[in-house]
């Protein structure tokens, strides 16, 4: 039996090394161990401020593109985690080494300075008050006020530690990270840069992050209080989201960027030619294997403005260009689970109301049927319904759709608020959906603004 | 010399087919399985599928039928859609994909069928005795059988009774029966077997006269379908409620029937059958009305089922009080370990091991289902999967949810293993793994309304 891989925490910017926990990890997997938690340390009392609570959030800024020159340069520490992080599960390899590439590209200083902009609405309502004059007032004082935060992270890419430690830092408060078990070495990573360039830094001061199990009751009912902390911000996860449900109420909100499910939208004009359909074909893959088919804005569902015949052709070119290396998908094949398999492989003998392109192997798997299977596809499989206009597709749009990938592009404007109405949340050209632009709402929200705390000082001028 | 399957067959009307070691069972086993796997490839489509898919032509060793198990998933793959619409030669279309009963839309009368219920009534009438088993997630499985393994069913069950207890069914006893009268399920069935084998005419009663209706399972998974898609609207839900706290109401003027009844009937050997969880509705009631343990005759008979998600509210030891209150000696208590896809399943003996009946093969595997445990001796722990090789009316071939552990070495009680000693399903296995992601489905907002 292999060791457990070491998890190293980090408590209010300390490094924390240790494995006196052993955590048994699911099935042939390797198990993985950390320094045993004291809950004490993972709590900021509020009568003190955060250490960045004052900080500029210029300051800020700059040493976050600090941080990201050095996750760009040989001294990253990146290369560890992509280490341990394989040593877990080696099926993993690919999606983090996309991911990490791309990691360095959430610390662009244009980036940081668009979401302060944009989204908080400037730096000067985060670095103090402002004066705003609602009618009959002679002006009322409003800061958006540095927030202490519990981060349930979600772990299915890389991207998502990255996207909580920038927001996070740009809000200045305090911040625990509650590690996922399918990725506990990329929050640690970056926070370990941020250490390396100065362990002194309020930023690094003002972060924790560490592992428990989810749920575990010798954690959460202590540490989940509206005495140490405001929001719970809780990235999917059904299971994540019903325990901090349990603790949610009065002082202590969820911010929940729900479990979501996202589709594609092909109009007839893909099939203008051969060669157009190819095309449509290769941006259809592309949404449907970001993060591997496992973040919520991979494609699974495409629907398809055009006959059973049409939609098999494009089924057909699918499932030849699924099979090929994509970006964002791995290279070792994760083969199709016995759930779905066990459905499709009869699906498949119900020809014509079901049609069946590809293998359980995990290089990719198409099913044509008249309305949406009744499995949640996943592990490179598509499920293509073809449809008589792209406008009456938005009835199978529910609250639980995020991304809607569009071809043409152009046809959003005539979709965007039926969608919009029917629960869609964000919708891009087709073939865009891992494009992530940081600044813009994200489940149908501001993150920043949602994040800090709206104080108003009133009738103080 | 008759074939393997025949033989295999056979030892059901031994004294005890459960004393053979595995040495002699096994190459019998393998036999039986190659020659069923031949007859079923062409007749299971799904199965002839699998074994090209896998290169498997014959079973040769265990490993090869590994890559032939079916789970419950396959048994409910049918589009639900075919059932909202009622496109019941669709639903015909399925169900011969995965039964081994040459089936022909136009052989069975499907003019005026409403829901599943009547569909299943119309197989029967065509001589598929098909059966239901109401899944967690709101959408039934569909089971083929021949008339035949309807037979065989009330075979085991009567050798259950005979092995375990040395009682042969007589059809001389008043009958407790927790549970609905007919319907499409698998316990109905099995329910109304045991009235036939033990029941003294006119002294059988049910928890409800009311069958057992796939449809109703079926309803509440496209209701959960329209609330997801926001077209059930908000009174629709609130129906739906009062009908489930309606259903809840005839349940409990049922059980005070029933109870009635048993207060009547106490002093004689009874056989009693049903879910531990209603079974301790019954005791309250009996002790409200204040028989205490061990007034009932030592000769009943009790089979007493269900897993953890059925006994959830009860308190820990209620098998032990229950037991008490019955004054059940181990071997008047029918306990096995099965589940709806196999014919009857291990009987327990009285040393409380469930023994392997020698016309099922035991697949121990990994926890992925996909190897099998190395090791054939000793004690082992995985996934259970079984061939119940006397299947007529469809492919017995069946990986499970459960982990289990299985002692190949001698019982207790005497005989040969190999016997399962526990069994644990792993949906309430402590091992939630704590892998979050973004993506999600929209079972997340279907909440709370739906029981």
């Amino acid at each position: 039996m292999n060791e457990p891989v070491a998890v190293t925490h980090i408590v209010a910017g300390r490094v924390v090394e240790g494995t006196e926990v052993v955590h048994p990890n699911r099935g042939d997997q390797r198990s993985f161990a950390t320094p045993k938690l004291a809950v004490d340390s993972l709590v900021w009392p509020r009568h003190t401020p955060g250490p960045a609570f004052d900080l500029p959030v210029g300051e800020i800024i700059d040493f976050l593109v600090a941080t990201g020159a050095l996750l760009r340069s040989d001294a990253s520490p990146l290369d560890d985690a992509l280490r341990s992080a394989v040593q877990l599960d080696p099926t993993r390899a690919s999606v983090l080494e996309h991911g990490y590439r791309k990691l360095p590209e959430h610390f662009d200083r244009a980036s940081l300075e668009f979401q302060v902009q944009h989204d908080l609405g400037g730096a000067e309502v985060i670095d103090g008050w402002c004066t705003v004059h609602p009618p009959g007032s002679n002006g009322c004082s409003v800061r958006a006020f540095p927030p202490r935060l519990v981060h349930v992270l979600a772990g299915n890419g890389p991207g998502v530690a990255a996207t909580t430690i920038v927001q996070a830092a740009l809000t200045k408060g305090l911040h625990l990270l509650k590690l996922p078990s399918n990725d506990l070495f990329t929050a640690t990573a970056i926070l370990r840069s941020m250490v390396a360039i100065d362990p002194e830094h309020p930023v690094v001061r003002s972060f924790s992050a560490v592992y428990w199990k989810g749920g575990d009751e010798a954690v959460e009912p202590y540490v989940f209080r509206p005495q140490w902390f405001d929001k719970l911000v809780a990235w999917g996860g059904e299971a994540a989201l019903r325990s901090a449900l349990r603790y949610a109420g009065p002082g202590l909100e969820l911010v929940s960027f729900d479990p979501k499910v996202s589709i594609s939208l092909i109009g007839r004009e893909a099939f203008e030619s051969e060669a157009t359909l190819t095309t449509v074909a290769e941006l259809a893959v592309a949404d449907a294997t970001v993060s591997n088919q496992e973040s919520c804005a991979a494609s699974r569902y495409q629907f398809v403005e055009g006959n059973v015949e049409e939609s098999d052709r494009f089924c057909t070119l699918l499932v030849g260009r699924l099979t090929a290396f994509r970006p964002h998908a791995t290279a070792t094949p994760r083969p199709t689970p016995a759930e779905i398999r066990d459905e499709v492989e009869v699906l498949r003998l119900l020809e014509p109301d079901y049609r069946v392109w590809g293998s359980y192997d995990g290089d990719g798997l198409v099913v044509r049927s008249m309305a949406p299977v009744d499995f949640h596809p996943t592990h490179r499989t598509v499920n293509v319904v073809p449809v008589d206009s792209l406008g009456s597709a938005t009835r199978f749009v529910t609250v639980a759709t995020q991304t809607v990938g569009i071809y043409p592009p152009a046809r959003s404007i005539e979709l965007r608020d039926s969608l919009a109405r029917a629960g869609a949340q964000r919708l891009v050209p087709l073939g865009r959906a891992s494009l992530w632009r940081p600044g813009l709402p994200h489940d149908a929200m501001y993150p920043l603004r949602r994040l800090v705390r709206w104080i108003v000082d009133q009738e103080t001028i | 010399m008759s074939d393997a399957v025949t033989q295999l067959t056979a030892l059901m009307d031994e004294d005890d087919p459960f004393a053979y070691p595995d040495g002699e069972v096994l190459p019998v086993q393998l036999e039986a399985a190659a020659q069923r796997l031949a007859e079923r490839r062409t007749q299971v489509r799904v199965l002839d599928a699998r074994a090209r898919d896998a290169s498997i032509d014959t079973v040769r060793a265990l490993d090869d039928m590994v890559p032939l198990l079916f789970s419950h998933t396959t048994y409910k793959s049918y589009p639900e859609l075919f059932v909202s619409e009622g496109r019941w030669d669709r639903m015909c279309q399925w169900l011969q994909t995965l039964s081994a009963l040459p089936l022909h839309p136009d052989d069975v009368e499907l003019s005026g069928v409403v829901d599943v219920d009547d569909w299943v009534c119309r197989l029967r009438d065509a001589g598929h005795f098909v059966f239901s088993s109401s899944g967690t997630t709101g959408k039934c499985s569909f089971l083929d059988q021949s008339r035949s393994d309807v037979d065989r069913s009330v075979r085991l069950q009567r050798l259950h009774a005979r092995w375990s207890a040395g009682i042969d069914a007589q059809s001389d006893r008043p009958v407790f029966l927790l549970g609905p009268k007919g319907g499409t399920s698998r316990w109905g069935e099995s329910f109304d077997n045991y009235a036939r084998l033990f029941g003294r005419p006119r002294a059988v009663y049910y928890l409800s006269n009311r069958p057992y209706s796939a449809a109703e399972t079926n309803r509440l998974g496209i209701l959960r379908r329209a609330i997801a898609e926001g077209r059930a609207m908000p009174g629709d839900v609130a129906d739906h409620e009062r009908y489930i706290a309606q259903r809840e109401e005839e349940i409990r003027g049922g059980l005070r029937d029933l109870v009635d009844a048993l207060v009547a009937h106490l002093g004689e050997p009874l056989f009693l059958a049903g879910m531990w969880s209603q079974f301790w509705l019954v005791m309250q009631e009996l002790r409200a009305r204040g028989i205490p343990d061990g007034s009932f005759h030592p000769d009943t008979l009790a089979r007493l089922f269900g897993g953890r998600k059925a006994t959830q509210g009860l308190p820990s030891g209620f098998e032990e009080q229950i037991c008490r209150f019955l004054g059940l000696d181990p071997s008047r208590h029918l306990r096995a370990y099965g589940m709806v896809e196999i014919a009857h399943g291990f009987p327990a003996c009285r040393a409380g091991r469930f023994h392997r009946p020698p016309w099922i093969v035991v697949l121990v595997l990994d926890r992925g289902g996909k190897r099998l445990a190395t090791c054939r001796e000793g004690v082992v722990n995985g996934r259970m999967a079984l061939v119940d090789l006397t299947i007529e009316g469809r492919w017995g071939g069946l990986v499970t949810g459960d982990n289990v552990t299985v002692d190949h070495s001698r019982c207790p009680c005497g005989r040969p293993g190999p016997t399962v000693t526990r069994v644990v399903r792993y949906t309430d296995l402590d091992e939630d793994d704590d892998k979050l992601t973004c993506a999600g489905t929209i079972d997340a907002y279907v909440r709370g309304m739906i029981r």
